[in-house]
């Protein structure tokens, strides 16, 4: 065989072997596991009232045909005394399109469990929270985007826009748990 | 004298004079009619291509227990001066109202993860807000709020869209009642 032809052939099975341009999203499986770690907020209020820093706590299970999302926000005042701590839990089934889900629970926006989807892009998973306020009619929309940084590194940006203006961002590392 | 400017009821009376009125909110009713004017876009492309006007139409009529809102955009955007390309877009959404009466739920466009998307409306004053959420197959938002605001003249439009990713794009306008 030439070498020329030795080429080609191994061009050819590289083309088959490697993912379609666009197509390397990570899979949703990537993504199970319990990470911990530090979040800082971004935003006036919390810079005056030295609530900046963040425990954060996620974890993220199968469930079904899709995926849970469970987490745990403590707020610190300087770092250490704890002022605020919340969790939340949410469910998500696929839909039509390969890379959105929709929350089982969260199905209604003007309501106080609100309209949650979840999008899944490259190795990024957002969670996506509407709230309209049902005595104003308002809306917050909290978008939380999680990225695996490596296998067990997993960066966290929230984002809260209210009535159409960014009020609050966090960001954040965590590190899975074993 | 000081006992008369001291009395209690007195005082009340002068306060019932001087305080403002609490703002109300307006009847939908307030709002039908046919509407038409112009508007500026302004945008990050606007700081490039210029800012673009914009022919506005909308029309708020009953409809069933509820209301509809109609709008047409021309937009004339690219082109030559003498052949600009336009562009006409309309849209329509109906309402019904809900158990609270500054709230209103979109009957025809129900579901953020298709095409027509989710809408719902509120009254505050003088401003009757529309917002559309439109989720993409990719799982993109594009959220868009129409506060239109009635004045003895006309209304006053004010038109945001937030896309994921921050993108962003608004429009001011201002639009004259031509008929009930």
């Amino acid at each position: 065989m030439r070498a020329w032809q030795t080429l080609l052939i191994a061009l050819a099975v590289s083309l088959v072997a490697a993912p379609a341009a666009g197509a390397n999203h990570l899979p949703i499986h990537a993504f199970y596991g319990h990470f911990v770690g530090i979040g800082v907020a971004n935003s006036r209020d919390a810079e005056i009232l030295n609530l900046k820093k963040r425990d954060l706590d996620v974890t993220i299970a199968k469930a079904g045909d899709g995926f849970s999302v469970a987490w745990v926000t403590i707020v610190r005042r300087g770092g250490l005394e704890q002022v605020d701590r919340k969790t939340a839990k949410m469910t998500f089934v696929p839909t039509a399109s390969a890379r959105v889900y929709k929350s089982t629970a969260h199905t209604y926006p003007i309501s106080d469990l609100g309209y949650g989807w979840a999008t899944l892009e490259d190795k990024t998973l957002t969670v996506y929270l509407l709230v309209v306020d049902p005595q104003s009619g308002t809306y917050q929309l909290h978008s939380y985007g999680r990225t695996l940084d490596g296998p067990d590194k997993m960066h966290l940006k929230f984002t809260r826009i209210s009535q159409g203006r960014p009020k609050v961002i966090v960001e954040g590392d965590m590190a899975r748990q074993k | 004298m000081t006992r008369i400017l001291l009395k209690p009821w007195l005082l009340l009376l002068g306060m019932a004079f001087i305080w403002p009125a609490a703002a109300k909110d307006a009847s939908i009713k307030a709002f039908y009619g046919v509407y038409q004017g112009s508007g500026i876009a302004n945008s990050k492309d606007s700081l490039y291509f210029g800012i673009t006007m914009r022919d506005l139409d909308v029309t708020i009529r009953p409809a069933g227990d509820g209301f509809r809102v109609e709008w047409t955009t021309v937009l004339r955007q690219g082109g030559t001066p003498e052949n600009p390309r336009v562009r006409r877009k309309t849209s329509s959404i109906s309402f019904r109202p809900t158990d609270n009466p500054r709230r209103f739920a979109s009957t025809d466009r129900t579901d953020p993860l298709s095409e027509q998307g989710l809408s719902w409306a509120r009254l505050k004053e003088n401003t009757l807000t529309v917002h559309v959420l439109v989720i993409s197959p990719e799982g993109k938002y594009n959220l868009q709020s129409y506060a239109r605001t009635i004045s003895g003249t006309g209304m006053d439009l004010y038109f945001q869209r937030i896309k994921d990713g921050g993108e962003s794009r608004a429009v001011r306008g201002k639009l004259v009642k031509v008929a009930k």
